[in-house]
This record gives structure tokens, sequence and C-alpha cells, in this order.
């Protein structure tokens, strides 16, 4: 394969950081690649995506999302200055970044002052480079010395990173490459979308399945990627662990467990099998709604495979039970004697783009850099040690993401809340809430590309750089870390979240410690993660380069990275996986006669996480405009709806409106809504913040709901913010969304 | 749960609910004084599986649940008297136990066709001893004859043939599972055993044990023979409510509770699981079993002091290679009869039916009005969930209802 011309780099998007070739724009017809944009890029445009053939886990594969990431550099849908509120309920006006960067650190002062550190909160994303992660984290406990920090990570896969670590000692989403799913002998697909959420990575799939390899999915809807299984399952939302019991009790009694194996490797079997034991089959049955013969037919298949994957992702997780889902998934691995062994293992396909990386170094509440627990002595003193700070001022863990968004105003909670590249006001549960406990802050800073409903209720809002424009690495969900490298320029006014965090260090008073290069920051991480779990010390943007990414653990120079974990042992104390004793338990809300029907949310094709980037791409928005309500026929017969109508999804927590949908691909007792917009089609506006004990993880999967025709359309109240500064808004409002016809 | 400080809660029966009950108990409330007393001189065990011990698939000691701490357990223990005045149990070691709560799990009796009196008479399948029992004589023997074409009949045959055993299963009914069944899937299922070396003898009553020398098996009302090495009966169960009716309870069939799971004779005497008797309905099946014992742990423990049992439409299943069964509800349209429920001829009622003799696959879902009332689906069960969820919600149906018995038809 010949070395692109251009840059290579990454996509924006999700975890799969599919390698892309970017261009200048005025230069493309000099150096046409075979692969023309997919969309038309406007004027304003400097660079086209084009494909990178040479690189393993796309091979030269994008999606839409992907292909069209270069509309984002548009100067007409991002932030090019920062914007300043000039009190509540003001407008939001540019202002110089001195003024920004004085506003947010008196701000910090003040109310440090006034409330302590712990009052002053940072809230990070899983689309964050590992260097901006790595920095964000120091900077709270360093800069702040605050403990209240947690990122929208918390939302995405912490319920499987909560379950790998007891189980294996260790989490990485995958851990094997991404191709070796191609030449495993099944997969057992959890929760995932993956033909429309990351669709290069379907060609996995297919070529398993064009091998002879089998698919099963489990799905409460028979989405694009159920559609290519051999066997779908379709249980109730929520009832997936009783699924997983149920299929090792079957194991159990056709005497499919790997004895040999679960004798040799794992610890815990004997409690787990009590358990499984009361998980009979036509139980089961009832509890999830799967039929006996397939759930039979799956055991079989999934055990007589020579090698096998079990892989979840956020359709089993997001739930006040996810962590407990996943080992009942991670059991059933297990006792079949599928890990630890080669083209076999338990994986989580991790959602955002970095959202391995970003669970790495320090961003989230409990956590230190490496993957290292904040609570540790051991792990303190080191990281201490590297940032030169006595172990006994670093603060403790704060609370998680949810929890922290709803102190926020409230006594004892944070008053100021520093927000990078996260949109809670979309993807937190109960978002009607989050929102208003937002507004009650004190202080809010937004850094972000966009104006997104985050950063329009914000005080100072900081336009920051994006991935084109800046460099720095990524891991994505097999624990490669990858380079993405700046390509263009940032328009004038736009600063990279490492400028920022070093200038508010400095505007607070920590001078040294948070330089603005990302190569440093990677330099210092490298340090800092050293004999951690996620051991980074090895892996430099050199090795990175010349090797198409490195798999961590990468704990030398000399080291050759870790493409596949575990296949002499697990990372246990004792090597041996834990198969932890977890039973089944119902869904927070179940249904009742008020709320009588399971709502169940997700993604679409064209969107990807809040919708505040592809919402303003034009293709992605042509394709998707507005949120919708999937419904089956008999429902809508039920309640009088007809594709198109308007339809109230209601629940304790509010009411989200969208028009209506018919598709037989959903269970009758069950409604579907895209989580991507704002507005009155808000889907977490709906959503139950009931949390995972364990991870923190609120259940967005699954709430009780009912269905409520709705005739008048609806005001837009919520976009009233946006529209004091439409220019650096969205180009047309989507809210107010237009009847869907679709053929 | 300060509330429940020192409460003693005496438990009878540790099969399905009893066992169940405890255990959701001790975990809710740790505080609460629990003693269990069991006939069987083991620890408690998983009724429901011991056709799979039977067939070899579960080991005994798997079908057992460890010990749970804040459990006493008094195996081998029988109680004799119950003193609701004193709130005492007396047990059979001549012990006095108090209680302030008493909850009944005492189950059921298999009913025999004749008093057993000796080896070969004939066992039941009820309990893990006649199980190990059974799995050893069968080892020995190769021909056995099942007694009763129930449920429970069907399901043992089936495992007997399965082992490898000669089975003759003679049923007085005039079809299999007549209770239940209507004559057309009584039929399906007869031809099903079948094919699995299975014969099968309906309208034929085993009125005697084989008592010749050198033969066991059993005699029929026709004063014909099934010579056989084993006897399993099958004949269905009876509540088993002796201490309840000698305690002064008010019994029916069996011991009377209301919604709250509690004697409406006396409020701290409770029952649960086939001994209890609920809207007139006594449910002898696990679920059932399992749903009270949560919502009366639910109640005890102060978890939910609200938490009431409302009873439970539950479809039976059988899933028991190479038969795949579930019956619910008003299941037979096929005339009258004095055995089980079958729909009234009512201009109301519907069936969507759907017979395959070649795939041996027979559905039938009977609607009144525009609800699911009752049905069979044996073969194809992928209709199972909507039709369950259907039945058991009383959710208004769509005009057309192919759905029901056919996956494609979920597209309409």
């Amino acid at each position: 394969m010949t070395e692109p011309t251009g840059t290579p780099t990454h996509c924006p998007y999700c975890s799969l950081q599919c390698g892309m070739v970017l261009r200048p724009t005025d230069d493309r017809t000099d150096h046409a690649g075979p692969l023309a944009p997919a969309t038309p890029t406007t004027p304003a445009t400097p660079l086209s995506v084009e494909e990178w053939p040479g690189f393993p886990v796309n091979r030269g594969a994008l999606c839409g999302k992907g292909r069209s990431a270069a509309d984002l550099l548009n100067p007409a849908v991002r932030l090019t200055t920062p914007l300043v509120r000039d009190r509540p309920g003001a407008p939001l006006r540019p202002a110089t970044w001195n003024e920004a960067l004085d506003r947010v650190a008196a701000g910090v002062r003040r109310i440090r002052d006034g409330h302590g550190a712990a009052a002053v909160g940072v809230f990070g994303g899983g689309g964050l480079t590992n260097e901006k992660a790595y920095l964000l984290g120091k900077f709270a406990r360093v800069a702040l010395r605050t403990p209240s920090i947690d990122y929208n990570g918390r939302f995405c896969m912490s319920s499987a990173a909560t379950a790998s670590n007891r189980a294996f000692g260790l989490d990485r989403g995958l851990p094997f490459p991404l191709a070796d799913i191609a030449a495993t002998d099944c997969v057992l697909l959890v929760g995932s979308n993956l033909a429309d959420t990351m669709p290069p990575a379907l060609r996995y799939l297919t070529e398993l399945t064009g091998r002879g390899g089998r698919l099963i999915v489990v799905d409460p809807r028979r989405t694009r990627t159920a559609a290519q299984a051999h066997l779908h399952l379709q249980p109730l939302p929520g009832s997936d662990l009783a699924l997983a019991l149920g299929m090792l009790h079957i194991a159990i009694e056709g005497g499919l467990v790997d004895t040999e194996f679960v004798a040799r490797r794992t610890t815990g079997f004997e409690a787990v099998r009590t358990i499984a034991m009361d998980h009979w089959p036509t139980r089961v049955e009832r509890l999830t709604g799967v039929p006996v013969h397939q759930l039979r037919q799956a055991v079989q298949t999934l055990a007589a495979a020579p090698a096998a994957m079990v892989l979840t992702a956020r359709g089993s997780e997001q739930h006040s039970k996810g962590t407990d889902t996943v080992h009942g998934w991670i059991n059933l691995c297990l006792a079949l004697g599928k890990a630890g062994r080669p083209r076999s293992g338990y994986g989580c396909l991790t959602g955002q783009g970095n959202g391995q990386g970003g669970r790495e170094h320090g961003q989230k509440a409990d956590q230190l850099p490496g993957y290292r627990s904040l609570t540790d002595p051991a792990a303190r003193e080191h990281v201490a040690h590297v940032w030169g700070i006595d172990p006994a001022d670093l603060p403790g863990p704060g609370r998680s993401a949810y929890e922290l968004l709803d102190s926020a105003g409230t006594p004892g909670g944070v008053r100021a809340l520093l927000v990078f590249g996260s949109n809670p006001v979309v993807s937190a549960p109960r978002a009607a809430h989050v929102e208003e406990r937002l507004r009650a802050l004190d202080l809010l800073v937004v850094s972000d590309v966009v104006l997104s409903e985050t950063a329009a209720l914000a005080d100072v809002v900081l336009p920051s750089a994006q991935w084109a424009e800046e460099t720095g690495t990524l891991t994505n969900l097999e624990g490669r870390v990858v380079l993405r490298r700046r390509a263009v320029d940032p328009p004038p006014q736009v600063r990279t979240d490492l400028q920022i965090l070093s200038a508010l260090a400095d505007r607070l008073g920590v001078h040294h410690g948070f330089p603005a290069e990302p190569r440093a920051v990677f330099e210092e991480l490298r340090r800092a993660s050293a004999g951690g779990p996620a051991d980074y010390s090895g892996i430099s943007y050199e090795r990175i380069t010349g090797e198409e990414g490195v798999f961590w653990p990468c704990p030398g120079e000399e080291h050759p990275g870790t493409p596949r974990l575990f296949l002499d042992s697990f990372a246990t104390p004792d090597g041996r996986a834990r198969m932890v004793a977890v039973d089944y338990r119902p869904v927070a809300e179940p249904p009742d006669e008020r709320y009588p029907l399971y709502l169940v949310t997700g993604r679409v094709l064209a969107h990807y996480q809040s919708g505040a980037q592809t919402r303003r791409v034009p293709a992605l928005r042509a394709a998707e405009p507005g949120p919708f309500v999937e419904l089956h026929p008999h429902l809508a017969d039920r309640l009088g709806v007809a594709e198109g109508d308007q339809v109230a999804v209601v629940s304790r927590r509010g009411r989200a409106v969208a028009p209506a949908r018919l598709s037989t691909a959903i269970r009758s007792d069950v409604v579907f809504m895209p989580f991507h917009w704002a507005g009155p089609g808000r889907a977490n506006t709906v959503t139950n913040p009931a949390l995972d004990p364990l991870s923190g993880m609120p259940e967005f999967k699954v709430c009780a709901v009912r269905l409520e025709p709705v005739t008048a359309r609806v005001p837009d109240p919520a976009h009233t913010n946006v529209r004091h500064i439409v220019a650096h808004g969205e180009a047309a409002p989507h809210a107010a969304a237009p009847v869907i016809s679709r053929t | 749960m300060g509330r429940s400080v020192g409460r003693r809660v005496v438990v009878v029966g540790q099969g399905m609910a009893g066992a169940r009950f405890a255990r959701r108990l001790a975990a809710w409330a740790p505080d609460v004084r629990i003693t269990v007393y069991d006939t069987e001189a083991r620890p408690g065990y998983n009724r429901l599986l011991l056709t799979g011990v039977l067939a070899g698939r579960h080991r005994p000691e798997d079908i057992s649940p460890p010990q749970v701490p804040g459990i006493e357990v008094r195996a081998g223990v029988h109680l004799v008297a119950v003193n609701r005045n004193t709130r005492t149990v007396i047990a059979s070691d001549g012990t006095a136990q108090p209680y302030d709560t008493l909850v009944l799990a005492t189950g059921s009796s298999p009913t025999h066709p004749w008093r057993p009196g000796r080896a070969g008479d004939g066992r039941p399948l009820h309990t893990l001893t006649d199980c190990l029992r059974l799995r050893e004589d069968t080892r020995r023997g190769r021909t056995s004859v099942v007694v009763g074409g129930g449920l429970l009949g069907v399901e043992t045959a089936l495992t007997l043939a399965a082992r490898g055993q000669d089975v003759t299963l003679v049923h007085r009914g005039r079809h299999l599972i007549d209770r239940r069944l209507d004559a057309a899937a009584g039929a399906m299922l007869r031809a099903v055993l079948r094919d699995c070396g299975i014969t099968v003898r309906t309208g034929a009553s085993a009125c005697a044990p084989l008592r010749e020398p050198g033969a066991t098996g059993v005699v029929l009302d026709d004063s014909s023979v099934v010579s056989a090495d084993t006897t399993v009966i099958a004949c269905g169960v009876t509540p088993r409510v002796g201490l309840a009716r000698a305690a002064g309870l008010a019994v029916n069939k069996g011991l009377i509770v209301d919604d709250a799971l509690r004697s409406v004779t006396d409020p701290s005497v409770h029952a649960i699981g086939a001994c209890a008797e609920h809207r007139g309905v006594v449910h002898d099946t696990a679920l059932p079993a399992w749903e009270q014992a949560d919502v009366l742990a639910a109640r005890l423990s102060g978890r939910d002091r609200g938490a009431t049992y409302r009873g439970t439409r539950v479809l039976t299943r059988l899933a028991a290679a190479p038969v795949d069964l579930a019956v619910f509800g008003v299941s037979r349209t096929d005339g009258p009869t004095t055995r089980g429920p079958a729909a009234p001829a009512r201009p109301d009622i519907d069936v969507v039916c759907l017979s395959d003799a070649v795939r041996r696959t027979y559905k039938k879902v009977v609607t009144r009005g525009n609800r699911v009332v009752g049905g069979i689906l044996l073969g194809d069960l992928s209709t199972v969930d909507v039709v369950r969820r259907a039945y058991e919600e009383a959710v208004p149906l769509p005009q057309n209802r192919v759905h029901l018995v056919s996956a494609a038809g979920a597209a309409s």
C-alpha cells in the first residue's frame, strides 16, 4: 500500500477511529483519489476527506458521517469567537479571549473562596484526545484542587468498564484487534446496532458469515444489524441479564460448560452456577420474551463454535443493572471457555471517539492516569510525583456524572462547572432537570467547537479547535493508540483545549505543568501512565505513525505493544478470570397502568451522540432531519396514530414530541426514540436517571412511558437562547421538524 | 426495617415457594429469625429440575442451592400441630417453636391410584428421593410404564424414552393432557410421542399394580396388562393442607388466603405455593409460587408493605425436546366436558387456528371480543411471546390476528 499524500488522520466521530486522509480542497483536482467526497462541500470547507486504504481498522471504508466530516470546518456552523453573557438572561455576545478567560478565572476564584474548591466542577468528554483528557484531570486536581470531575463516558461504557475490571483485572474494550472478528467462528452481539452506529465495522461480521461463521444478535428491535444475523433474539428491554443467566443454565444442563477451562482459568463458578440454576428455560422465556427453542439454539451455536466472541454495547450496558448484566455475559463466555484464547473473548464495543482513552487518563471521578485508582496510595504517590505535588494534596474521588450534574447549584453541590466537549443538556438522562440544574449554576463555562445546547446556556463560551486542526492521540475500541494530525490551521479566534487549560491554569496561579503543546503533554502522560494497567510509556508519536497505531499496554520502547490480551493469563492477581455471581432484577421502572410501554433510546445512522456536530452537516441533516418515535403498526392502530402523526412520549419525568414512524421491526410493547436532538423531541427529557450502583450508569435504555397523540404543533421554547445569535448556531432550526414521509 | 427486629418467622416446607420465600426474606430483612421445617431429611432443592436430574442433565447436588445465613433449616422434621392461641408450632421431634408469623408452604402430595404396598408398585416423581430411586430403577430395567398422561406424565415419559427406556404411557382420558388440550392437539402430541418410541394408551385406567411372580407393571381396567420394570405414577397432586385444617384454618381445596396471602381465618398465618388457594385458584406451578413468595417477602420485610398478589395469568409450558408446548386459559373449544375449562359456545368467541400434521405443529388462539383468553401452541413456539403478552397483559388485539399464530403475520 502506498503512503497517502495529504494528511493521514482519523475520523472525528466514533470509537473505530477510522483512518482517513485530509487534503486541501483547492488541491483536490490534482490528487483526486478514487473516492470523491460523498457530500457537496461548501466553498468554505478547506479540506476534503479521502480514503486511507492502508489503515487496518477500516481499510479505506468510511460512513456518511466520516465522509462529510469536513463540513464541520465550515465557519458558518461553528464558533469562531469567545462569547460571554453579561448577566443572567442577557444574550451571549462576542468577547476577546482575555475577557473571556478573565471572566472564567475570576468566577472560579470567587466561587472557590466562597464555597470551597469542591464547588468548582469539571465535566469532560469521551471525544477529547488522550492529551486533553489527561490535562483536564490534572487541571481539576492540581489547578482547581477539586474532586468534582467526571465526564460523559460515564453515560457510555462505564458498566462494561466496571465489569471488565472486576472480571479480568483490566478494561480494554476489545482484547483483540477488530479484524479478529472476521476470523472467529461465532459472534454473540448484544445490544449493538453497529450497521448504523459504526458502519465500517460491519464488514468484519460480513466476512465472518461469508466464511461460514455464525452471527447471533440480541436486540429488542430488528435493526439492520439484527437482520444480518442467523439468529436474532428479541428480548424485552432490560431483560438481558435474565437472558444471559438462562443461556448459562442451558449450557450447564446440556453439558456444554468447558469444565477444564473453568477449573484452570477462572474462579467463582460455583456461586454463578447456583444462580443460573434458578433461571430455567421456561422462566427465562417469560422474563425475556425469547422462546425456549431460540435460547437453546443460541447456546448450542455458541458452544459448538471452536472459537467465539461475546460482544456487548450500550443496549445491554445502559441500565441500572448494566454492570451485573455485563458480568452475566462474561460469565457465559467464560463458562463456555470462549475467552483467553485466540479468536475468542468478551469485548465491549466502545462508543465515543476516545471512549477508551478518555476513561484511562484521569477525567473520571475516581481515577488517575494509566487507569490507576484515585484511592490507591501507590497510584497517588506515583502520579503526585510526576505532577510535582504532595500526594496529600490530591483530592479524593468525586461524584459520578449524573450525580455531579444533579448537584449543580444546590447546597453542597458544584456552583461552577467547566464543560469540555460534552453536551449534557441533550445527552444526560432526565435532561430537562439537568438543564434546570445547569441554569442554577453561578458560572457555566463551555468549551466546544459548535454552539451546542449546553453552550447556549453558558456564561462563557470558549471556541475550541477541532479534529482536523490539532494533533493528539486517541485510543480506539481495540486499545490501539492512534494519532490525529493537524491538517489545517484553526480560525484565528479559535484555540485548542490545551491552550485554554494552559491559560486558565496560569490565571489561577499555576504557571508550570500545563503545556499547550500536545507532544509535551503526551510525553508527560507516558510517564504518568508508566506501571499502571493502561501503560503508555513505550508509545510515541513516531511509533504510532510507523506501526499503524500501538496497542496498550506498552510498558517500554522495546515492547511491541499488546494487540491480544489474556492469552496466557488474565490481569487479576492470581491470573484467573473472576466469575462474579449476579442475579436478575427487574428494570428500575417497570411499565404499569399509567405508563404501559417500554421506551428504548438509541442512535441512527446519520447522527452521532448529542448531534451537536452531525445536525450541522447538511447531508446528514437531510438524511435524518429530526427525531421520531418508532412504533409497531399494531400499537399505532390501537392508539389511532398514523405514520407521520405527532405523538408525545410521556414518562414521569417529562414528555418528548416527535412524528410517528411505523415499523414492524419493533415489539408492539416497546417504542424507540433516537436521542440526537434537543427541543421538544429530546428523548432524554423522558429517560430515567436511576443509576447502576457500581458504575454510575443511568438507565438510558429503558423506562416506562405512555404515548399520546398530539394534534397541534408544539412551539420550541428550548431554542430561545440559540436564536439570539443564530449566526453561530445551526444553519436551520431543526426542532419544529416537518413530518417525515418515508417510502 | 427497624420494626421487624426480633420477629420470628416459621416457614413450613422448603419446596419452590418456601425456599424462595425464605431466601428473599433473609436477604431483605436480615434481622428476622427464620426457621424452616421440612419433612425431607436433605437440603432444599429446586423441584422443577427433577426431570433434569432424572434425564442426567443435572447433578443432584447442583439443584440444591447452598445454605443462606440467617435461615435455620430443620430438615427431616415435620410439624405435628399448630397452636394458634399461643402462636407455637409443635414439631415431630417434640420441640415447640414460637412464631410471630407462620408461613405454610407445604406444597402438595402426589395422588396415587392405589395404595402402594411394595417395591415395584410404582412411585411418583415428586421428591429428589423419588427421582434418585427412579434413576436407579431405570438403570436396572429396560421398560417403564407411566400412569397418567397429564403434563408431568408426558414430560416423564419423554425423559425416560430419552434415557433409552421402552416406555408405555397410560392415560384414562380420551386424549393426552385432556384437561387442557383439545382433541386435535392431543392427537398431534400423541403422534410426537409415538415418534419418540413411546406407546400411548388413552381411555385406559390403570387400576392396580401387577403383582405376579417375576413380573411388574400395571393392570388396566379392561384387565389387560402392561408389564414394565419401572412404574411411575403421574396422576396429579392435591394440596397438602392437613396441618392447616387441624389448626382450624379455613380450607377449601387449599388454605384460603387473601391478596396479602394471609389466611382469612388468622392474619398471623400465611400460605404460598401449591397449598394455598387464592381467589378460588390453587396455583401449583413454579412461577406463581415464586411470585407469591416475592410478594410475601416484600410485605413481611417491609421492603413493600403494600405488596399484594392478584393472581397469575400464566402460560403452562412444557419444553422437553422434541415436545414444545404452551397451553393457557380457555384452550378447549371442542364441546362441553367435565374436565378442565372449555370455552362456552358464545358468539363473541373466536378461534384462530393453524394446524400442520406434517410438521407436527398446532397453534390455536381463542379470543373473546378483542382479548386473548386462551390457546395452545404445539411444535412451533415462534409466536409464544406475542401470545403471552396478549394473554397475560390483556392488551387489545388488532383486527388481523394472524400474527398470533404466524411470525410472518407480525408484519401485517
